[in-house]
């Protein structure tokens, strides 16, 4: 259905009755989906978990190798990207296009530096000898390496899995900032922007728990 | 003219609950760090996966906007947290009581 009104298209697809209906329903779906995806982390974490109790002089010892402070600057990198898209949102809301669009390439500019970040760390911890696969001797010295190793494996599995996810959401958005620039519809894209924030708050929260479960807790 | 920027007093309200809550994630997270540094003890972990949560939940109600969002996604919402509730007890009452 398309309807017109103030020189502004509104095109709403066909099997719903109102955009508040069409927009009801994607926060719905993006909703249902994001359950799926707290429930594969939330395996992980419990694995982590259960292993963390079991061996947690081991995973202590090797969560104290890891960049903590680079880290945390990379979180406080994050947060201010879930800030950027946020307001993003909001102006979308408002019909500003150009704090929209500025707001949606920041947070991508946030993104990206996260990930150039970690990709330091990953970096300093093949140089270190900490990656327990790539057919690398595992050159961790302090007590209980083989327990050390299953650590890193969940902190290589968790942050990888998590940049993973950061890489779909950067994608998402960038998709978002080309296809919106010409503002031909601006409900459709406050609404995509919207499902996209929802995704990349989503993206921050498992990276607070990512954050605090391998690089704090243990130290 | 509809096509112009339209921000009102809502608009600025929502937009200072974005900023208000930013700030807070950014202490939270100083507070965690930080609280590395100290011997806390027994505390320790729970305080900083107290902290967390906290976190966490703050931006599910803010930045999600779950804490204005229809009612079948605020039931979704918490459906999720009691199986990930759940899978924790569960796994948890088995390999605690072994």
């Amino acid at each position: 259905m398309t309807s017109r009104s103030n020189r502004t298209t509104v095109i709403i697809a066909h099997q719903f009755e109102s955009a508040d209906q069409q927009l009801d329903a994607d926060l719905l779906g993006m909703w249902l989906f994001l359950v799926t995806e707290l429930l594969l982390f939330s395996g992980a974490f419990l694995a982590f978990s259960v292993y963390y109790h079991q061996y947690s002089e081991a995973f202590s010892a090797a969560a104290g190798e890891l960049h903590w402070l680079l880290a945390g600057f990379n979180t406080a990198l994050l947060l201010t990207s879930g800030l950027t898209v946020a307001l993003a949102e909001q102006a979308a809301v408002e019909n500003n296009r150009r704090a929209t669009l500025g707001l949606l390439a920041l947070t991508i500019a946030l993104g990206l530096a996260f990930l150039a970040l970690k990709g330091y760390e990953y970096h300093s911890e093949y140089r270190a000898g900490l990656i327990p696969f790539l057919d690398q001797p595992f050159a961790f010295d302090g007590p209980d390496p083989i327990h050390a190793m299953l650590f890193y494996n969940f902190y290589f599995t968790l942050t990888g899995l998590h940049a993973l996810h950061m890489i779909i959401g950067l994608s998402a958005m960038g998709v978002i900032l080309v296809s919106g620039y010409r503002w031909r519809d601006r409900h459709r894209v406050a609404r995509q922007v919207r499902i996209a924030g929802l995704y990349w708050a989503f993206v921050d929260i498992v990276w607070v728990l990512v954050y605090t479960s391998l690089y704090l807790v243990g130290r | 003219m509809t096509d112009k920027p339209q921000a009102n007093a809502k608009d600025a309200r929502v937009r200072r609950h974005f900023f208000t809550l930013y700030l807070f994630l950014l202490a939270a997270l100083a507070i965690n760090m930080g609280s590395t540094l100290l011997d806390l003890g027994v505390v320790a972990v729970p305080l900083r996966l107290a902290m967390a949560a906290l976190m966490a939940a703050s931006i599910a109600l803010i930045f999600m906007r779950l804490r204005d969002s229809a009612v079948l996604v605020r039931l979704v919402a918490a459906t999720s947290l009691l199986w990930v509730v759940f899978l924790f007890v569960l796994s948890f009452s088995d390999y605690l009581t072994r």
